[in-house]
């Protein structure tokens, strides 16, 4: 028996995380702080309380049922939430009607998580899609997530796993024979910039792909484009060259900034530490353009 | 049920011309008092045709219009009305007209007069016993606060098309004059043949009547195209009245004109009937698919003026169609003039089985891709076994199936099944939880079933619940059966009559032992709001005990003011349409619950052939909700009900394959038609189109029935944001991953909504 993880989403009908229609299960928990996250509530590995603001009557239900005073309301009824002294225990979430408080996160085992994939098997099937494991980093989770893609390929799925690779190899090397296709996220070229904007240095991820494609194993390039941060030639031309290197120039996906993460940091008490703008349909096609001139022809962007 | 604005300013006839025409009406049909009802019918039909036929309008390419006084002879005419029909609102009309003098008014009022007691409705009303008076105390459903309504229509007819092509109307006439001889020789009443015949005269003249109206107008008009266009229509006309049709033109005027007559609100299966006629005329050179597709065109346009939106069904594809390649090739032309039309109606639906020429589905996603709504599609592998066996007809019957108005099934032109009757199940579990009384007002509207303070468990709730649906479905099932005696008795329906199965072979009345398979279904709404509530109830009252009963009553009196707390637990229970075991399990227990009620009453013995559920869409869902008071789910008084099978808008947010996971549980092979609505965005049809495909694939493979599809667009988008609550499901592409868009902060959903929309 394997440990269970603390799962933040099962997301159905999810088109865009591998082929086919698939069901996507986010583990939480990550080594890296990028600081453009989309899910800034995933890096944590233990669940989280997680206050929407807007959704707030400020009723104050929840400063009474909570024993470590985690809540409070000024005199002009602002709710602030001292994340600082939370223990997640729950009770208030329970008692906010208005969905304003909620844990995120909840501890499932492996086949817990695949009974709720197994729903949409015969989706699975038509469309040649599967499970998606994402995060958080999955492989920061790696007892839970060789069991369930085992669980999974005993019940025949396909199986994508979403990751940054910023493990030790001897982490990975199991996954290989689990993994029909590894979603690996390629963020900065710069290794000063990737310490900088990730918390991490990328020798050791660039080490593992280098590792993972003599493997033989199916691989898709996901790189982040953060205006202002690596939308520029020199990161298009490494992920060019990269890609050029691992014979992966088909199989290259642009995934533009979006400041969805804003908002969420807020609701768990983060400062969120860039000012990007989301770029517009043009950008995105210029950047199509500057990979075709890069020998990166028909790049998907998602 | 369904009702449709009667165009009775767009009359070209004079007010003084539609007195004339209804006091001979009501002259004729007083001077054959007594008389057998085909004889008095066929009297009163000679008074109404071909006078109340429109006039060609200009871009008419067929003749064929009709507009129904408020005294008139119809299956099913005016707000609701079978036969001998009198209109409230037609007579109000009416009487605002501005070319009324003071005397007609006079007569007028005493026509009403006359016809308010004399109607076939009434006559139904009038003949109800004592239980059927307290049971239905009012037929105003749409405004009366109760748990069933009887409804009063003859609907879902469809009739034989293919004969009426075949024979042509002499053919047909010739047809009749023999049965009658035959009947003759076997010392039978010949009195229902000689009124077919009588009324195929009738329906003769009707074509000379507009042959003489085209070749009027021939004369007024200088433009050489429309000139040729009405020499052909006149042409036409002019043909039918002597021989069959014989080309694809010949055979839409025939099937218009005898359709409109008739008072059938439905096509059936086009595809069994002009496919043969399309062919020929297009492989001989006679027309070009051009002209084709212009003439279908201009065909759905007439039968968009009727402007009958819940009815004018169009069944394409299937199992069952004698020379398939043929109907296929008719099928795309019909799917093609849908995309260029852009009407209302026809409701153009496509019945498919694994192993049909895929090219109709492509087209048909194609017409869907494009935001059109048809064609609706219908899955005949699980269907055609699912009717089987509600309707305990064989295979090569089943397979005839033909939904029509809002999803009903009967069997082509062999079965009658009209919904006669409303039943709103939340209302239902509303006088369960007050001991047979409104929550609202306190009127007594069901049984007295007990105080729900005193129901010891869950199961006692249900039982309670279940005595009011058991009653209720039992009186409407008598109300039906009665309704289609009683107007067999009044009238013949001699047009539907001659092109239904077995009526002209038994030299029978439609509704006097006539039709084959005589059947009657009830219309039941609020389905998946009482089986949400019962879910929330079961939940927060019975197991976690966090409400009692009294508390959960009195928030539900006081439409949660006072009690937000209350509703948001209500609102957090499990809901339909999530793939959510528990409270599936709830839906599948109340569906079953009421189909097996339907279904048991042809055992007692009331002489129908099935009777049967339908769930159906329609404004009833919103109509009956406003009367409705707020229920455990969480939904607010006087709202609108989930719509169908399907979930309460916003309440299924756990993704699509969730959904259509759901809505299978529910199974099909017990009542007689139900409806899945489905919502994609353009987006998605396009950019994953294979994927879609996919999911509809699995859909149908796991026992999906039915589905409609909704491909949505920028406006949806604006409308999201206005009531986010019902766009709950609505998913879009943020950019590197997919959100529900209502989860969205503002500026993101402003981000998208300012996208181009491709």
């Amino acid at each position: 028996m394997c440990a269970a993880a603390v799962i933040f989403d099962i997301q159905r009908f999810s088109l865009s995380d591998g082929p086919g229609i698939r069901t996507t299960v986010f583990i939480k928990g990550c080594p890296l702080r990028c600081r453009w996250c989309h899910n800034p509530e995933s890096q944590q590995f233990a669940p989280q309380l997680l206050f929407n603001a807007q959704a707030c009557s400020g009723c104050g239900a929840c400063a009474d049922a909570c024993a470590r005073q985690a809540h409070s309301f000024s005199q002009a009824g602002v709710h602030n939430v001292h994340f600082d002294r939370c223990i997640v225990c729950g009770k208030c979430a329970d008692a906010c009607v208005y969905d304003a408080l909620r844990i995120a996160g909840r501890e499932m085992t492996p086949g817990q998580v695949l009974d709720e994939v197994l729903k949409d098997r015969a989706y699975f099937l038509s469309s040649g899609g599967g499970l998606t494991v994402s995060g958080g980093e999955p492989l920061a989770s790696p007892g839970f997530l060789l069991e369930l893609l085992r669980l999974a390929k005993a019940d025949d799925l396909h199986t994508c796993v979403e990751t940054s690779l910023y493990a030790p190899w001897q982490v990975i090397e199991p996954f290989v024979h689990f993994v029909d296709l590894w979603l690996v996220d390629f963020k900065l070229s710069d290794d000063n910039q990737h310490r900088l904007y990730t918390g991490a240095d990328s020798r050791l991820i660039l080490e593992n792909l280098s590792v993972l494609v003599k493997s033989r194993c199916n691989i898709v390039l996901r790189c982040p484009i953060i205006p202002g941060i690596n939308d520029h030639q020199a990161h298009f031309s490494a992920i060019a060259e990269l890609a050029k290197r691992y014979g992966l120039e088909h199989a290259v996906e642009l995934m533009p900034y979006h400041a969805m993460g804003k908002g969420k940091a807020a609701m768990i008490g983060r400062a969120y530490l860039i000012e990007a703008e989301s770029p517009q349909n043009g950008q995105k096609e210029q950047w199509r353009k500057a990979f075709e001139l890069l020998g990166i022809p028909g790049v998907s962007i998602l | 049920m369904k009702f449709s604005p009667v165009v009775y300013s767009r009359m070209k006839l004079s007010a003084p011309r539609q007195m004339e025409i209804m006091t001979a009406f009501t002259s004729a049909y007083r001077a054959s008092e007594g008389k057998h009802p085909a004889i008095r019918e066929l009297a009163c039909l000679w008074e109404q045709f071909p006078h109340i036929l429109g006039m060609i309008e200009p871009e008419d390419i067929f003749a064929g219009r009709i507009f129904h006084l408020p005294i008139c002879f119809a299956p099913q005419e005016g707000v609701l009305g079978i036969g001998y029909c009198f209109s409230e609102s037609g007579a109000a009309s009416f009487l605002l007209r501005s070319d009324i003098t003071e005397d007609m008014r006079g007569r007028f009022h005493e026509l009403c007069e006359y016809w308010r007691k004399e109607c076939t409705q009434f006559r139904i009303r009038a003949a109800y016993s004592r239980e059927m008076q307290k049971a239905f105390p009012s037929d105003d459903w749409q405004h009366a606060a109760g748990i069933a309504f009887p409804l009063y229509r003859l609907s879902g007819t469809h009739l034989d098309f293919l004969k009426l092509l075949r024979c042509g109307l002499p053919g047909l006439r010739d047809l009749i004059a023999r049965r009658r001889d035959e009947a003759e020789a076997k010392q039978e009443d010949k009195t229902f043949c000689d009124c077919l015949c009588g009324m195929l005269d009738l329906v003769i003249l009707s074509c000379r009547y507009y042959e003489e109206m085209a070749a009027r107008e021939m004369e007024t008009i200088t433009n050489l195209k429309r000139q040729k266009e009405l020499a052909a229509m006149r042409d036409s006309l002019q043909r039918l009245q002597t021989g069959r049709p014989r080309t694809f033109r010949d055979a839409i005027q025939l099937v218009l004109l005898y359709w409109i007559m008739s008072g059938s609100f439905n096509l059936g299966r086009m595809d069994t009937y002009l496919a043969d006629f399309y062919a020929h005329d297009l492989d001989s050179g006679l027309i070009t698919q051009q002209e084709a597709l212009r003439l279908l065109g201009n065909f759905w346009k007439m039968l968009g003026a009727l402007h009958k939106e819940y009815d004018t069904r169009v069944i394409i594809g299937g199992r069952g169609r004698p020379n398939e390649p043929v109907a296929d090739r008719f099928a795309l032309l019909a799917m093609e003039a849908t995309r260029c039309v852009r009407e209302v109606t026809p409701q153009l639906m496509l019945r498919f089985y694994s192993g049909q020429n895929p090219a109709l589905m492509e087209k048909a996603l194609q017409v869907i891709g494009e935001g059109r709504t048809y064609p609706m599609l219908y899955n005949d592998d699980v269907n055609i076994p699912a009717v089987m066996k509600a309707f305990n007809v064989p295979y090569d019957e089943a397979a005839e199936y033909a939904p029509f108005g809002c999803g009903e099934y009967v069997i082509h032109h062999k079965g009658i099944g009209t919904p006669s009757g409303v039943i709103n199940l939340l209302k239902a579990l509303e006088a369960a939880l007050n001991n047979g009384h409104d929550l609202e007002t306190g009127a007594l509207i069901g049984l007295e079933t007990g105080r729900f303070e005193e129901f010891l468990t869950f199961h006692e709730l249900l039982s309670a619940y279940k005595t009011q649906v058991e009653y209720f479905v039992h009186q409407l099932a008598l109300q039906e059966a009665l309704e289609y005696e009683v107007a067999g008795r009044e009238a013949a329906f001699l047009m539907l009559s001659l092109l239904f199965d077995d009526c002209v072979g038994r030299n029978r009345p439609l509704l006097s032992g006539g039709v084959r398979y005589l059947g009657g279904t009830v219309e039941t709404y609020g389905n998946i709001n009482t089986s949400d509530s019962l879910t929330a109830i079961r939940q927060l009252v019975y197991e976690k005990r966090i409400l009692t009963p009294s508390r959960m009553l009195e928030a539900l009196k006081a439409d949660f003011a006072g009690f937000e707390k209350e509703r948001r637990l209500m609102l957090k229970a499990p809901k339909y349409g999530n793939d959510d075991p528990c409270a599936d399990e709830m839906a599948v227990l109340v569906h079953e619950h009421v189909c097996a009620a339907a279904r048991e009453q042809i055992l007692s013995g009331i002489g129908l052939h099935s009777y049967l559920v339908v769930v159906i869409n329609n404004s009833a869902n919103t109509i009956l909700g406003l009367n409705t008071c707020a229920s455990a789910d969480g939904r607010r008084a006087h709202t609108f009900m989930a719509n169908a099978n399907n979930p309460q808008p916003g309440a299924d947010i756990n993704g699509v394959t969730a959904m259509l996971n759901s809505l299978v549980k529910l199974d099909p092979a017990i009542h007689a038609g139900a409806v899945q609505n489905m919502k994609l965005s353009k987006e998605m049809f396009t950019v994953h189109r294979d994927k879609v495909n996919a999911l509809l694939d699995t859909y149908f493979q796991n026992g999906g029935a039915q589905a409609m599809i909704n491909v949505l667009s920028r406006g949806d988008l604006e409308n999201a944001i206005k009531t986010p609550e019902l766009y709950r499901s609505l998913i879009v592409r943020v950019g590197g991953f997919s959100a529900r868009f209502v989860e969205l902060q503002p500026e993101v959903q402003q981000e998208i909504l300012h996208r181009t929309m491709y």
